[in-house]
């Protein structure tokens, strides 16, 4: 899902780049005002994760392995706010140090990953709890979601290209498909197997959170993931 | 089933060596890791911009050709580099751009005839030619700045750029516990592989990257509280100085005016 540079015109990035300011805005402010003073080493740490989580390999049937993004987990125990910071952040990096995704796509991919995925998959898994769901199927209920929402704004980036930045003759100058193409070629491959990824590896760990057990050392620690108050 | 395994420590190892080798090549003489960071940053920025405003294969060419005589006077090994670059922007770019290089995807004059209705088109090709070398030179860019550089001074450059403070040193501090996760599930991950009999099923692998993403989150949120205190302990108000010792040189400026002239030059060209 990282679309690398040269497939979006720098118009496009422009704008994507200039719609993630406000969102990084108010949820550096957001994440200030919860967590007062921690705000810094939260955020790190969670950057770190989201980071670290990108890089497992997830086996799924059929032999080969698949990666999750993590960005539903993280919203649901960090906030989705603090998601939001955690996630452009290992982008950034990835994007910079690693060339995982274009540097002037940054902004379509913060976007899609960063914000849209952890609020969309947070508002439904927030919508499945209200409807009395359990917090292990809310989780991946939302997890499917917000990967889904990502992915097919992503297709929708990539397939306004052509419309938009062509030659005189029609020919498109950066991404060539069209909407009728990417929508259905992105959508297949994530309602298909990168949304169950995304969904299994959510709900288990959720699952596994819930499950600490009290005499575990990380019991104690795990409060606030559980979503507890002390 | 228990490929996962392998590939997630390779893949970890992978961004260990990419980190040493980085440091390596950020250590040797050559032009661009003889450039104050600041400027190296913006201006690959910058470089990434205009390239990605380029329609006609000749602008990119010479952009390409920029990128490599950039890369070989910065001392990367070439061989290496374009490996690297290519895998992405010309294999992965041009698996994807196949199919719109057929003339049932666009009409256009023939080039190369695969059966008597079924052919590759002129116009088709060239489009493909043009987003591959984009690719190529975007990527490019990126690569010599992340080897020619220190990747925490990439970092630390971008408090240059005047950006919430928030951010920068999030970025900063971020940089440093990705180290400290990866090793922590490299050896999850070598564990679990040493400990291995047999076939590991596809249902308790995902249960067990799902411990392991559990076991790290709980982990890092005690780290936050640690962090946090020791932090407090050292004088941490909620307010973060600092310090940065960047120095612009002499070739500083003489990249900048050079890069100048250079995109003048391009543009009055009209290529």
């Amino acid at each position: 899902m990282h679309i690398p540079d040269g497939y979006l015109s720098p118009q496009t990035c422009a704008v994507m780049g200039a719609a993630m300011v406000p969102v990084l805005y108010k949820s550096v402010k957001e994440v200030n005002k919860e967590l007062d003073k921690k705000d810094i080493p939260t955020m790190a740490i969670g950057s770190a994760f989201s980071f670290t989580v990108m890089m497992f390999n997830v086996p799924i049937p059929g032999g080969t392995t698949a990666h999750a993004i993590g960005s539903t987990l993280l919203a649901i125990v960090l906030g989705p706010w603090a998601a939001v910071i955690s996630v452009t952040v290992a982008l950034i990096i990835q994007a910079l140090l690693f060339g995982d995704g274009g540097v002037l796509a940054l902004g379509a991919n913060t976007f899609n990953m960063a914000f849209l995925a952890p609020f969309v998959g947070y508002g439904v898994y927030k919508l499945m709890m209200r409807l009395k769901l359990k917090k292990v199927l809310s989780s991946a209920i939302g997890a499917y979601a917000g990967i889904n929402a990502a992915a097919f704004a992503t297709a929708v980036e990539l397939g306004i290209q052509p419309m938009l930045f062509h030659t005189a003759t029609g020919k498109a100058l950066y991404f060539p498909y069209e909407l009728n193409i990417s929508i259905p070629a992105m959508m297949f491959a994530h309602l298909t197997v990168a949304g169950f990824v995304e969904a299994i590896v959510t709900a288990l760990v959720i699952y596994y959170l819930e499950k600490v057990e009290e005499d575990n050392i990380l019991y104690q620690y795990s409060y606030r993931l559980r979503g507890e108050k002390r | 089933m228990d490929r996962f395994l392998e590939k997630t420590i390779q893949g970890i190892y992978g961004i260990f060596e990419d980190l040493f080798y980085s440091d390596e090549i950020a250590a040797k003489k050559g032009l661009m890791q003889s450039l104050d960071p600041r400027v190296k940053l913006l201006s690959i920025l910058l470089l990434i911009v205009i390239a990605n405003f380029g329609k006609s294969i000749l602008f990119l060419s010479v952009f390409a050709i920029y990128t490599v005589v950039l890369a070989f006077l910065s001392k990367i090994p070439l061989k290496a580099y374009i490996k690297r670059v290519a895998v992405i922007s010309i294999i992965f770019t041009g698996i994807i751009l196949l199919p719109s290089t057929f003339n049932f995807f666009e009409k256009g004059s023939p080039l190369i005839y695969f059966g008597k209705n079924l052919y590759i088109t002129k116009e088709g090709a060239l489009a493909s030619l043009t987003l591959m070398m984009r690719s190529f030179v975007s990527l490019s860019f990126v690569y010599i700045l992340s080897l020619s550089t220190k990747w925490t001074d990439i970092l630390k450059a971008f408090r240059s750029f005047h950006l919430p403070q928030v951010f920068t040193t999030t970025l900063e501090m971020a940089f440093r516990y990705i180290f400290l996760f990866l090793e922590v599930s490299l050896n999850t991950f070598l564990a679990r592989k040493s400990r291995n009999v047999g076939k590991i099923k596809g249902r308790d692998g995902r249960k067990f990257v799902a411990s392991v993403i559990g076991s790290i989150l709980i982990r890092s949120n005690e780290l936050t509280e640690e962090v946090y205190k020791a932090m407090v302990s050292r004088g941490y108000r909620g307010e973060y100085k600092t310090f940065s010792s960047f120095k612009m040189t002499p070739w500083d400026y003489i990249w900048i005016s050079s890069n100048l002239i250079f995109i003048i030059a391009l543009f009055n060209a009209k290529l």
